[in-house]
């Protein structure tokens, strides 16, 4: 089983936002806490009408913000593994 | 076919990225070692349900804001004025000057539990200049404080659902109860000389589920934990970025004194049949 991801943090738009993962329903979910005020983010991974893959803001509302945010996170991710 | 936040997706993976709304809303995110309240990250809170017979675990924003602030903007100004991270217990229905306090309502129809698994707060310690004399300016010494065999425990809170004019959400925001502090938190909190309203579980379930009188919470709310059921130790200061207390010994640092923890008397000490009795 795929073990969750620590929290860590990511640079964006210039400030540190930690990220905390959480397994609910079987789905890899991540909330993004903002230093400055801003609601938490939550996203997760979509699947598209053709399989396609994207990031995507739960509930609904704060797709650019996922796609922004989803980004660093697999860049962040994907860095750990090499 | 439909769309999820823009994106055409299969009516299935539709029902379930909907489906999982409710349960992130509802998610803890207890494994967050510190919460910095000056972030207004979110917090576990417990409320009752609707029907009032059970309660249910939430998340809320620490920083209380009233229903009369209008945007982010202003709430993050109004929060940043009043520190409304906790309420004064002592000001729960009627303010110094006599006026309803601004807890009341809330006090009234909006209580709930703030869950904690601990506490930081700073021990001051005066810097000592050339001549050997203390100078004005402080060395903070952070100290993360539990309870002694309690994982967590459970401190009394005001919560209201505002309105976030900007997502259209409502988001739930709370601040909980400080009283007098005892004789261990008055050396380490020893600027302000107060502490978290700690609850024994009997007085946490009254405070929650149960309708008492204005009087009756007012006293619940100044519950103060004996000195004796603390576990307390020095902390990293990289705290509020880490989110993690990281135990760490500060050698300069005189021991805080506990010599009479045992014989305190506290006015509202709601803890006397918790308190283990040396033989």
């Amino acid at each position: 089983m795929r073990e969750v991801e620590p929290p860590f943090e990511i640079h964006y738009k210039g400030n540190v936002s930690k990220v905390v993962e959480a397994e609910i329903k079987s789905r890899r979910i991540f909330q993004v806490q903002f230093v400055d005020g801003k609601r938490p983010l939550t996203i997760t991974v979509g699947k598209g009408i053709g399989d396609e893959k994207f990031w995507t803001s739960i509930p609904e509302g704060r797709q650019e913000e996922a796609e922004e945010v989803g980004k660093l996170i697999a860049a962040f991710i994907r860095s750990k593994r090499k | 076919m439909c769309y999820y936040n823009g994106q055409r997706v299969t009516r299935a993976e539709y029902i379930e990225l909907k489906g999982l709304a409710k349960p992130v809303r509802n998610y803890d995110f207890l494994n967050v070692g510190v919460h910095n309240g000056f972030n207004y990250a979110p917090c576990a809170i417990l409320i009752p349900t609707e029907d009032g017979k059970d309660f249910e675990i939430t998340q809320a924003e620490w920083g209380y804001v009233p229903g009369f602030v209008k945007t982010r903007a202003e709430a993050n100004i109004f929060r940043a004025k009043y520190t409304t991270l906790n309420f004064k217990s002592e000001n729960l229905f009627v303010k110094e000057d006599g006026k309803r306090s601004m807890w009341a309502d809330a006090a009234k129809n909006r209580r709930c539990l703030v869950l904690s698994s601990g506490i930081v707060e700073s021990r001051h310690i005066p810097k000592i200049g050339k001549k050997g004399q203390e100078l004005k300016e402080t060395i903070k010494y952070p100290y993360q404080v539990g309870l002694k065999d309690q994982e967590y425990f459970y401190l009394p809170g005001l919560y209201n659902e505002w309105l976030d004019p900007e997502t259209g959400q409502f988001v739930n925001t709370v601040a909980f109860g400080i009283t007098d502090s005892n004789y261990v938190m008055s050396q380490i909190h020893n600027s302000k000389k107060r502490m978290p309203s700690i609850l024994t579980e009997d007085l946490a379930w009254e405070w929650l589920m149960e309708k008492p009188t204005e009087a009756r919470l007012s006293q619940i709310a100044r519950t103060q934990i004996p000195s004796s059921l603390l576990e307390f130790c020095t902390v990293d200061r990289d705290y509020r970025k880490t989110l993690e207390a990281t135990p760490i010994e500060y050698p300069e640092l005189a021991a805080i004194d506990t010599t009479f923890v045992d014989t305190e008397e506290l006015q509202f000490n709601h803890w006397q049949d918790h308190v283990t009795v040396k033989a």
